[in-house]
């Protein structure tokens, strides 16, 4: 297989979203394809993905009726002393189970990522729980550094490679 | 059906977008060019300042597609 770079500008990183965004909007959940893969045609596509069709039909059965909400929380982790990281490390893992307990009953699966200061939930909900997802964790959101994103395509629950 | 109403920065969609999805072909390979860079490390400081300004051309869900 011809191995072509794609450059990744800001457009095109915009533009490969925005597909998977109006896959999502059909109302019909995708997997969204990771940027920058290349084939040497729509045929060699295509077979590309009838190759992995056991594995790509069990994804979509696993987003089936979902979408996917992010949480990003910010805890200054304190690098004064080791105490003072432990601590503030242990605040973080503290904020980050709280949302996950409270939100766990809307919650079909999560994962967590955390760089830096910043630690990711993603959140994999049903439609039909969303407006309530939303309410819980706007309420938990309040006094802490947290963003909620969402409702957005299952980028963190794909099949595995 | 509310949305979360948080706007997408862009450091958010390039990490979804590059650090995750499912992977069909052997190779993901993307290069990015030096002014892709700078571009790149401008737009994440604007969008740093203005991040309580929604970025109207990254969508959230459409409105017929929450649940009818």
């Amino acid at each position: 297989m011809d191995s072509l770079s794609v450059r990744a500008t800001v457009d095109r990183i915009r533009a490969h979203d925005h597909v998977v965004a109006a896959a999502l909007g059909t109302g019909s959940t995708p997997l969204p394809a990771r940027f920058g893969q290349t084939f040497a045609s729509d045929a060699a596509c295509v077979a590309a993905f009838s190759e992995k069709q056991v594995t790509m039909s069990a994804g979509l059965a696993r987003v089936a009726g979902m979408v996917e909400m992010t949480v990003i929380l910010r805890v200054a982790l304190d690098t004064s002393s080791g105490t003072a990281y432990l601590t503030s490390l242990a605040r973080r893992e503290h904020v980050a189970r709280e949302f996950n307990d409270a939100l766990s009953g809307y919650v079909r699966e999560s994962a967590m990522h955390t760089r830096e200061d910043v630690l990711t939930l993603s959140h994999l909900v049903e439609r039909e729980a969303l407006p309530t997802y939303i309410e819980r964790a706007k309420a938990l959101a309040t006094g802490v550094d947290a963003r909620i994103l969402g409702p957005g395509a299952p980028y963190s629950f794909g099949p595995p490679e | 059906m509310s949305d979360a109403d948080e706007p997408l920065v862009l450091s958010d969609l390039i990490s979804r977008v590059l650090d995750k999805g499912v992977v069909l072909s052997g190779d993901v390979v993307i290069s990015i060019a030096d002014i892709d860079l700078i571009k790149l490390e401008l737009r994440l400081l604007l969008s740093g300042i203005e991040t309580t300004k929604r970025e109207s051309d990254v969508s959230l869900l459409p409105d017929r597609a929450r649940g009818a």
